[in-house]
């Protein structure tokens, strides 16, 4: 076990250094133009880009430009030049914000695709299955930001349940921060609970045929618990490696256009408006990250996978 | 966020239907045709739109209105008012589904956004299924160390969220365009979209494509074929593909609904199809600060988005039914 | 002594918009407490339908059964799922083929043996650890203690195998059904297997209904034996009856065509010709009689379980005379289903 886990952080390491170079090339080796221009943003002057060609070292090789990315984007030195805002440290106002809009999602996302899943298997071929199977197929195919629009109209602008725009620390105002974050945690959860559902559905139906439940049967156990502690348990351990991708996804900025409708100025807004600007470096500063991010929880949801399912752990990371 | 990418497991091979076989058994799936049919009315309709908008609407995509008045007599209004809020549907030829802030008629908009949407999620589609076929063929079949640089390239893709990614790309190109050689796209035209997300789907076409020819050169008639001295490219293009044919038929929809949505995406954040040209996801970008006081700005490109995905992914739905009744080639989200 | 369990004519029937299958179609017979009785036959003779219908693990929709089946006195066809559920594990346990399809692939062993354990006892969860540890100690598994925390797949076949056994024995049920309990394990792990149930079954006193298609199995420590064929039973007597004065032409052919040491090489392994016949398809009359070599008119007639014999515990279904089998059943060296009969058809 220790030695699957040690191997599968071993292989990140490699990929993570892959991924800096991957970014780095589509960032500053892309046969476009000069890289500098991009990087100074619109309404450049002249000197600014001659500093910034010396600041990142854009006359050296390639290699040597490389490092230079590096260790600016590691020295936290990575400055926007459109508003000399440092990269790092305004990611790091907008962290909170987009952390919990993740965590809440990923929750709210677990306890619908378990439940509608779960009532999909369980009335298979019925009208209440039918139902949910049209109500998961909208939902993903719906993005998010729409649903996130419509639901911001409907309960943030006519009934004025709830608010429209803002994020609140939690330590500030904890109801405040609930109510700031449920649209948006639904708005994302939606769609991917969608997907979710199904793919928990497809496995619960394959599973409830195994021989091993039958033997749970024999074995004098109820219905609810060979279903819960025997299927569902099961049905349950590829779904909860797809979450943690997921989670680590819309912790790269996957969330970007809810922050965006909803104004929460996490990270994601960070970059939509760097977008928008079509400002650079914090661009490059998150892309590395958000991959970063991916590859970290993929390695962490592999080796949680190998938790869960021991058969796993046979082979190779 | 809504991405369903896929991840084929097992030799799908011999227990998915053949292509045609899948064909007529969708014919038979009423849900499944309806999703089918409402794509091609929506395809069509945007295809319309330059006949709509000169018989019908007079008005381009682009033509604005801000100082005009609509209806006559006591009825009359300024189609963008004063405080800046635009009409809302009029149900009548002119502004049938209202106008935007500029003054714009939001119907015809929404026919050329459409073609936009649509042209470029096909488009990235098809660029989509042609590279990562080449790919996932290329490393399933050779092998060896080929399959090892394009898997590990393959899973480099795989780490970043698509996104971002292509917000990534899309940036850095937006300005300059792109020219590889001969091949020159400018930054406004669509093709750039089309390109950027075309690219950023193929690990998640290649690796199922990869997993099935490596199931599929295990069988014996490629060994024979092989034997008797066949050239890769021969036995790969009569033996290989067609059997790929019907997984493609089962992905395709699945690819053609995620390129449109992150088409959507992208133009939602000003990376996509730019301004004032329309494209679904920007006349939602643009709505969503209007949403309090002009909601059908947001909600009519939504409606028409989500009625095209959905039943883009109803009829796929009913294709992977058809071809493959028994769940073997899994598809599992990321 | 009463029996233990009592099959009274059942019958199972699935029954779909088209077509009715009978898997199981008048079958009879009883365990009685501290005997195994083997019921043999060919895939599709209904043996394992007959199993797990004893547990109720075929109710469902389209699923007809009727007939008794009767344990301590309580129909188990008409009782409710409660009344099973307090039994399953607790009075009757079953055994299935491939352990490691059956047992839970992600949970430990330990885990699965003390659920069945709570679920019928309330002891705590330590008292139920330690007797987990007892009934693997009784299958001969080593290091008890350690293997708890063991996983399915970290267990050699033979082994898995004792750890169900272990498992259905956990809450000392009276009847064990044990469905190809050593079908996919090698001869020598077999025998172990079977040794292990025989010293358990004496231990324990338990019924024990060993459901195989493997003759050998059956020799080695079946007490009674129950052939069956689409989905009756063809003949029912004790071992050596069974082995020494087969009365049913289909039980000729399944001990004709064991292979022995004994006979030239030469020859070619001897079958039943022809197939089982399909259970939405049954012949009217003898069921076995369009792959009999000795049929004649009356098999047209379905024959009757009954005993022709003095001995009153061995029945069959073969309308021929007890004479004309002897006759026929004999060939040459060994019992096999070719033989001629001097009296006409």
């Amino acid at each position: 076990m220790i030695a699957f886990a040690f191997r599968r952080m071993f292989g990140s390491a490699l990929v993570l250094a892959a991924v800096s170079v991957l970014t780095f090339l589509i960032f500053e080796a892309i046969p476009n133009g000069d890289p500098a221009l991009r990087m100074a943003g619109q309404n450049a002057t002249p000197d600014t880009i001659a500093a910034i060609r010396r600041a990142w070292g854009f006359d050296h090789p390639i290699w040597r430009q490389y490092l230079t990315m590096m260790r600016k984007i590691f020295d936290g030195s990575v400055i926007s030049y459109s508003d000399q805002a440092n990269v790092v440290q305004q990611i790091r106002r907008g962290l909170p914000a987009t952390i919990s809009l993740a965590i809440g999602a990923m929750v709210l996302l677990a306890l619908i695709s378990v439940t509608v899943g779960t009532i999909s298997a369980a009335r298979a071929g019925r009208v209440t299955d039918r139902i949910l199977t049209v109500g998961s197929l909208v939902g993903f195919s719906t993005p998010p930001y729409v649903v996130g629009a419509l639901i911001l109209y409907i309960f943030g602008y006519s009934l004025h349940i709830l608010p429209t725009a803002g994020y609140v620390g939690i330590t500030a105002h904890p109801w405040a921060w609930f109510t700031h974050l449920l649209l948006p945690w639904i708005a994302l959860a939606i769609p991917v609970s969608g997907a979710s559902a199904r793919i928990l559905r497809a496995s619960l139906l394959e599973n409830i045929h195994e021989d091993f439940v039958r033997t749970a049967k024999a074995k004098g156990l109820s219905r609810t618990r060979v279903m819960i502690r025997h299927v569902l348990r099961t049905s349950l351990i590829p779904l909860v490696s797809l979450w943690g991708l997921d989670f680590a996804a819309l912790l790269g900025g996957g969330a970007i256009l809810i922050e965006t409708i909803f104004n929460l100025h996490g990270v994601g807004q960070y970059a939509a408006g760097s977008v928008q600007a079509l400002d650079v470096p914090p661009i490059l500063v998150i892309t590395m990250y958000g991959a970063f991010a991916v590859v970290v929880f993929s390695a962490l949801v592999d080796i949680l996978y190998a938790v869960l399912d021991p058969r796993i752990r046979l082979t190779t990371g | 966020m809504s991405e369903v990418t896929l991840a084929a497991v097992g030799d799908g091979g011999e227990a998915v239907n053949g292509y045609r076989l899948t064909l007529r058994r969708v014919a038979r799936n009423r849900p499944a045709v309806a999703c089918g049919c409402i794509f091609l009315i929506v395809v069509a309709l945007c295809l319309a739109a330059p006949l709509f908008a000169s018989h019908l609407a007079h008005t381009g995509p682009n033509d604005e209105h801000l100082t005009g008045t609509i209806g006559s007599g006591s009825h009359q209004r300024y189609i963008v008012s004063l405080t800046g809020i635009p009409i809302g549907p009029t149900w009548h030829s002119h502004f049938f589904l209202g106008a935007d802030p500029n003054g714009r008629d939001v119907f015809v908009r929404l026919l050329y956004g459409g073609r936009a949407s649509l042209a470029v999620g096909f488009i990235a589609a098809a660029i989509t299924v042609v590279l990562a076929s080449v790919v996932g063929v290329c490393a399933g079949y050779f092998r060896g160390w080929v399959d090892a640089v394009l898997a590990r390239l393959l899973d480099l893709m795989w780490a970043y969220p698509v996104v971002l990614l292509a917000i990534a790309i899309g940036t850095v190109l937006a300005v300059g365009g792109i020219s590889l050689g001969p091949v020159k796209v400018s930054g406004g035209s669509l093709l750039l979209p089309a390109l950027i997300i075309g690219v950023v789907h193929i690990p998640y076409l290649a690796k199922p494509i990869r997993g099935q020819v490596f199931s599929i050169r295990e069988r014996e008639y490629i060994d024979a074929a092989r034997l008797l001295g066949t050239g890769p490219l021969r036995i790969i293009y009569a033996d290989v593909l067609p059997n790929l044919a019907s997984t493609l038929v089962v992905f395709a929809p699945l690819i053609l609904a995620n390129s449109i949505l992150l088409e959507a995406a992208l133009s939602f954040l000003g990376v996509g199809v730019q301004a004032p040209n329309p494209s679904w996801g920007n006349m939602i970008g643009a709505g969503v600060a209007l949403i309090s006081r002009a909601p059908h700005e947001v909600l009519v490109p939504s409606a028409a988005l989500v009625a095209c995905v959905v039943s883009i992914n109803g009829f796929g739905e009913g294709l992977r039914e058809a071809a493959d009744p028994h769940g073997r080639l899994e598809l599992r989200a990321k | 002594m009463s029996a233990l369990l009592n099959v009274e004519d059942l019958r199972v029937a699935f029954v779909n918009e088209k077509d009715s299958y009978r898997a199981v179609d008048g079958l009879s017979f009883d365990v009685n407490p501290g005997e195994i009785v083997a019921m043999v036959g060919e895939s599709g003779s209904g043996k394992s339908v007959t199993a797990m219908t004893i547990l109720g693990l075929t109710r469902g929709p389209g699923v007809g059964i009727s007939g008794r089946i009767l344990f301590d006195g309580l129909d188990l066809v008409t009782a409710g799922e409660a009344v099973l559920q307090r039994l399953r594990g607790a009075e009757i346990a079953i055994v299935f083929q491939d352990p490691l399809a059956a047992l839970n692939p992600v949970q430990r062993i330990g885990t699965q043996i003390i659920e069945q354990i709570r679920a019928h006892e309330r002891i705590s969860q330590k008292a139920a650890r330690a007797r987990a540890v007892e009934c693997l100690e009784r299958v001969g598994i080593p290091s008890a203690h350690e293997r708890l925390s063991a996983y399915p797949h970290e267990f050699s076949g033979g082994m898995r195998q004792r750890v169900m056994i272990a498992m259905a024995l956990s809450c000392s049920p009276r009847l064990l059904i044990a469905d190809e309990p050593t079908t996919g394990l090698d001869v020598t792990v077999q025998a172990q297997i079977l040794a292990e149930l025989d010293d358990l079954r004496a231990e324990m006193g338990l019924g024990v209904l060993l459901v195989t298609h493997d003759l050998g199995v059956v020799a080695d420590i079946a007490d009674r034996v129950v052939v069956m064929y689409a989905g009756r039973a063809v003949e029912r007597a004790p071992l050596d009856a069974v082995f020494d004065d087969p009365q049913h032409p289909y039980t000729w052919g399944l001990l004709g065509s064991i292979p022995r040491t004994d006979t030239p090489r030469l020859e070619r392994l001897a079958t039943i010709p022809g197939q089982p016949p399909l259970p939405s398809e049954l012949p009217k009359g003898c069921t076995f009689a369009p792959r009999c070599p000795h049929r004649f008119a009356r098999c047209a007639e379905a024959p009757l379980l009954e005993s022709r014999l003095a001995d009153a515990d061995h029945s069959d279904r073969c309308w021929l005379s007890p004479e004309d089998k002897r006759v026929l059943r004999n060939t040459g060296t060994g019992i096999g289903l070719l033989g001629e009969l001097a009296a006409t058809q």
